[in-house]
């Protein structure tokens, strides 16, 4: 009891910390969550593996609503949740002998012999000492790993930078971008142009660029507004992204995303970089939830207090950059295209931790994995998902759906001849709506005419792949009592399995992507 | 012949010489509020001021060669000028000494009065400033007085070009000053040569008041109801910064048509011109303004939605680009990307056929000290920097003083923002880049709106070329 009070009040005053911004900056959150992480481990009791992760996953929990959008925390704890259910699962099948190998796969997912896995359930209490041994000392690693990271994204500068080039760089604020250049200039002679990121981060602008002049690199400050200006001069754009997600985008610096639209237009290559920490294994559906708005007397200073009151004025202080404006994100483990990310994720995240129950204890992938045996009762999942409402979680599921059905087809579980498949497009139009809105409208009633487009482009592209007939549905009553058919709801901006007849390899492609491909 | 100091001595002698004679005053009130605050004695500026007004006593005969030297050697030469490389090529403005005798004796004082405005961006916006040079023309052909041996069509446009010369050290002029002085200047050519003087001044004197009505207010009247019509009830609109025509057209719209509606004024560093749109417009009723950086352009065009964006321009060029208020194109990019659509109004006076097809081979250089300053915006002359740099100068015969002085300024900085980059010009890779203006594509514009009516920027050398023949 006392151990629980303990660990209680630890992770009570690191909610604390996060909550009055006195712990800021992924690194920083990254680096304190696993030193937390640890204490709790150590000080905390449990009589089975399963109350073990219950308990990570109940402070997780805690630590992202604390703030939700530092999204290193929910990193860091995913990655020690891998950490444990790897121990319990080499555990479990060294002593079951059972040989299947763990794939994040969805495809396993599929396969009825696979599907209940002994999982360390029925853990036995006597390696409990060890696990926690062995779990601390990963999460020693890891720290370590987090530590490093400036240290392995540096090698790839001299890669990267030619000779004489003008990098840009609207992040000023960004340690790893700092590190990066400064780790170039050893190697290379070439000009930074640094926007000032105004009001924010003008401080942290002016003594990056004074360190920068410091080590003799030619350092420009610009305003904000004249990166349309120069961007025709600029070789590369560097940004340092706050957390990277699994399609690909990320969240920075207010204003970068001007700065990348601007980039894009004039076809300049853009660089992310970022530590493998701040990749997070969720998907951006809500945008205007990441951005955290802050204090707006910056914009309008006490001088101007006569137009207080009389404008409405806002100061946020992230964007968020599509992966489609990013050309490369270098991490500590090397460069890879936003497309790719995703696979970076599931590496170093558990399927169990990044989907479903962690965020959302409602309809576990579990859950949905035994619904799935068979393509009637799917149908199911999805209106459980779509009546509980939260747009959010039902994008997460539907992701997963779209990964399930995608799978039943190519392996020939759905049966072409006698299933018929029924699409119903949620869409996001392009631009000049707000997302929120368009989003529960359309899942709420999808009926809308704007769907129409989107509905053909799919049934042309799944009829050309699969021959299977394409039903468009609208979430009808009608329909619902029609229960032999299947129901796939397109997320744009969302990823897919694909399977790459050539090379025989499972690959992720957007939606969007996938569209287009066929 | 007469002497050149006696010009604007000369006819309406008592409303110039006190405009010059003020000006001068508050130069000195100035000047002297600085010295004491900074712990200096005034006494050696009334010695300088003396020593001046006696070497103003033997001015030089004016021929244009002459005078030309004489504005040039009251320069001042900046040995810190620090420009990233890339830009090297742009004109700063060169500072000069207005007090200094040469310059007081060829340049009227009302263009001394304009020059120190407009280097203080105290007037800004293209229209504004071709505006009040006009009005300022106005006076200085009103002064003026034709030379014995000289026709006034001759003289009197060499006389405006010393004028504008001097204007020119202020800040380079505008593409609407520029066809403003060309047109001027053309008219002038075209007097009868048998006029008498004051005849022939009155004459250009009306043309001129003529020339701002048409071109300026009546155009202004003209594009605002064009553009009025896309303006409904409940719009969201999007600007940029702060134009005249667009002030007019907002309030137009609010007032005179009841329309109410939303703006998102967009602003940026270091001018903030859209808080002066910002402070006029709060005040109508029927607007909500809406203030925001350039920062968080991104998020305002994905959560609010906005129905048209509205630019103002400097100029048009030839080949459909804007050239505007550095800034302008981002925002251009970023709604047409997000599919709204982008409407510029512009006078055809600011048409301009200049052909360009970046920001960076033609702009203007603005002060890299505007940009890493990071209080409240606030510009001084360049006549009041020099006296402040000479009276630092001076300072360290009273070290005590001054270091406490110096103390506690320092003090001052640290409690507000820690000035990082203080002596940021010491660090030689360091640079600011402060440019003014930048181009945007005519790919963005949906349309151009002038009193002429409105067409695509494609269009714009078109109606250069009618406009030209008309002229």
């Amino acid at each position: 009891m006392s151990s629980t009070q303990k660990y209680e009040v630890l992770v009570d005053s690191f909610i604390s910390k996060l909550k009055r911004r006195q712990i800021t900056g992924s690194y920083n959150v990254a680096t304190a969550t696993c030193r937390l992480l640890m204490r709790v481990i150590s000080s905390s009791r449990w009589s089975s593996t399963e109350e073990f992760i219950n308990l990570i996953r109940g402070v997780g929990c805690k630590l992202i609503d604390a703030q939700p959008r530092e999204f290193a925390t929910g990193n860091i704890v995913r990655r020690v949740l891998a950490i444990i259910r790897d121990e319990v699962s080499e555990d479990s099948i060294t002593q079951s002998a059972n040989n299947a190998p763990y794939n994040t796969s969805m495809f396993q997912l599929l396969s009825t012999t696979h599907t209940t896995k002994p999982q360390g359930t029925q853990a036995t209490k006597q390696p409990n000492q060890d696990l926690r041994s062995v779990v601390i000392q990963g999460i020693r690693e890891l720290i370590d790993e987090i530590a490093s990271v400036h240290e392995n994204i540096e090698l790839m500068t001299v890669d990267l930078i030619h000779e004489n080039e003008v990098l840009l760089t609207p992040t000023p604020g960004s340690q790893t971008v700092l590190n990066f250049l400064l780790k170039a200039s050893l190697k290379r002679k070439f000009t930074v142009l640094i926007t000032e990121c105004y009001p924010n981060d003008i401080n942290e602008c002016h003594s990056f660029a004074k360190k920068l002049a410091e080590m003799n690199i030619e350092t420009v400050i610009i305003p904000d507004s004249t990166v349309f200006a120069v961007m025709s001069r600029v070789g590369k754009v560097l940004i340092g992204a706050r957390s990277v997600f699994a399609n690909g985008g990320c969240v920075t610096a207010a204003g970068v995303a001007t700065v990348c639209e601007c980039a894009k237009e004039h076809r300049t290559p853009v660089f992310a970089v970022a530590g493998l920490y701040k990749f997070s294994p969720t998907y951006p559906f809500d945008r205007d939830s990441l951005i955290e708005v802050g204090n707006s007397g910056k914009v309008l200073p006490y001088e101007d207090s006569d137009l207080v009151g009389k404008c409405e004025v806002t100061n946020p202080l992230f964007d968020y950059v599509v992966p489609e404006h990013i050309d490369i994100y270098i991490t500590n483990i090397g460069g890879f295209s936003p497309n790719f990310i995703y696979r970076i994720v599931l590496d170093n995240y558990k399927a169990e931790d990044t989907l479903g129950d962690f965020l959302w204890p409602a309809v576990t992938v579990k859950e949905i994995r035994s619904r799935a045996k068979v393509d009637e009762q799917l149908w199911v999942a999805v209106t459980a998902v779509v009546a509980l409402g939260n747009v959010d979680h039902v994008l997460n599921v539907l992701c997963l759906l779209w990964d399930i059905l995608l799978g039943l087809y190519l392996t020939k579980i759905l049966n072409p001849d006698t299933s018929s498949v029924v699409i119903s497009g949620i869409v996001r139009p392009r631009g000049r709506r707000n997302t929120k809105r368009a989003l529960l409208l359309s899942v709420l009633d999808t009926k809308a005419s704007e769907q129409n487009n989107l509905t053909s482009a799919v049934s042309q592209c799944w009829q050309l792949r699969t021959q299977v007939p394409f039903v468009p549905v609208f979430r009808d009553e009608a329909v619902v009592d029609d229960i032999g058919k299947l129901v796939i709801l397109v997320v744009p901006g969302t990823s897919a399995l694909l399977f790459d007849g050539q090379d025989h390899k499972l690959r992720r492609v957007l939606v969007d992507e996938f569209i287009h491909l066929v | 012949m007469s002497e050149p100091t006696s010009v604007p001595v000369s006819t309406p002698a008592d409303k110039q010489l006190s405009n010059k004679e003020l000006k001068e005053l508050k130069k000195k009130e100035k000047a002297a509020k600085r010295a004491a605050a900074k712990g200096g004695s005034s006494g050696s500026e009334s010695a300088s001021t003396k020593q001046k007004e006696s070497k103003d006593s033997n001015g030089k005969p004016p021929t244009a060669t002459h005078i030309k030297k004489q504005l040039n050697s009251a320069k001042i030469i900046e040995s810190d000028r620090k420009v990233p490389t890339m830009f090297g090529h742009l004109e700063t403005r060169e500072q000069r000494i207005s007090s200094s005798p040469q310059i007081a004796s060829i340049v009227h004082p009302k263009i001394l009065a304009l020059t120190l405005k407009i280097s203080t961006y105290k007037i800004v916006g293209s229209t504004a400033r071709c505006q009040a040079m006009l009005e300022a023309f106005k006076d200085v052909i009103l002064s003026y007085q034709t030379p014995d041996n000289a026709s006034l069509q001759r003289n009197l446009t060499s006389h405006l070009s010393h004028q504008i010369e001097y204007l020119k050290t202020g800040r380079p002029l505008s593409i609407s000053m520029g066809n403003a002085i060309r047109w001027l200047k053309q008219r002038i050519s075209i007097i009868p040569i048998d006029l008498s003087d004051e005849v022939a001044k009155n004459q250009v004197i009306e043309e001129i008041d003529l020339y701002i009505q048409e071109k300026i207010l009546y155009s202004d009247k003209v594009i605002t109801q064009f553009a009025s019509t896309h303006i409904h009830d409940g719009s969201k609109l999007l600007t940029y910064g702060h134009s005249e025509v667009l002030k007019k057209l907002f309030k137009y719209c609010a007032v005179e048509e009841n329309k109410s509606f939303d703006i998102y004024i967009i602003d940026s560093k270091p001018l903030f011109e859209g808080k002066k749109l910002a402070r006029e417009l709060s005040a109508v009723p029927n607007i909500k303004c809406h203030y925001n950086l350039i920062n968080s352009l991104s998020t305002i065009l994905e959560r609010s939605d906005i129905d048209f964006c509205f630019l103002g321009a400097h100029s048009m060029l030839s080949n459909g680009r804007l050239y505007s208020r550095v800034g302008t194109a981002m925002i251009a990019m970023a709604s047409k990307n997000k599919n709204i659509p982008v409407l510029v109004c512009c006078e055809s006076m600011k048409f301009s056929d200049k052909v360009q097809l970046d920001s960076v081979t033609l702009n203007e250089l603005g002060d890299s000290e505007d940009v890493i300053n990071t209080k409240p915006f606030v510009k001084t002359g360049s006549n009041l920097n020099q006296f402040l740099i000479s009276l630092q100068n001076k300072e360290p015969k009273k070290p005590q003083q001054q270091g406490t002085k110096k103390e506690k300024k320092e003090l001052q900085l640290a409690d507000s923002e820690s000035p990082v980059l203080n002596n940021w010009k010491e660090l030689k890779p360091l640079n600011i880049l402060n440019v003014l203006y930048d181009l945007t594509p005519p790919e963005y514009i949906q349309k151009v709106i002038t009193e002429l009516g409105a067409l695509p920027p494609s269009s714009v050398p078109v109606i250069l070329r009618e406009y030209k023949t008309n002229a």
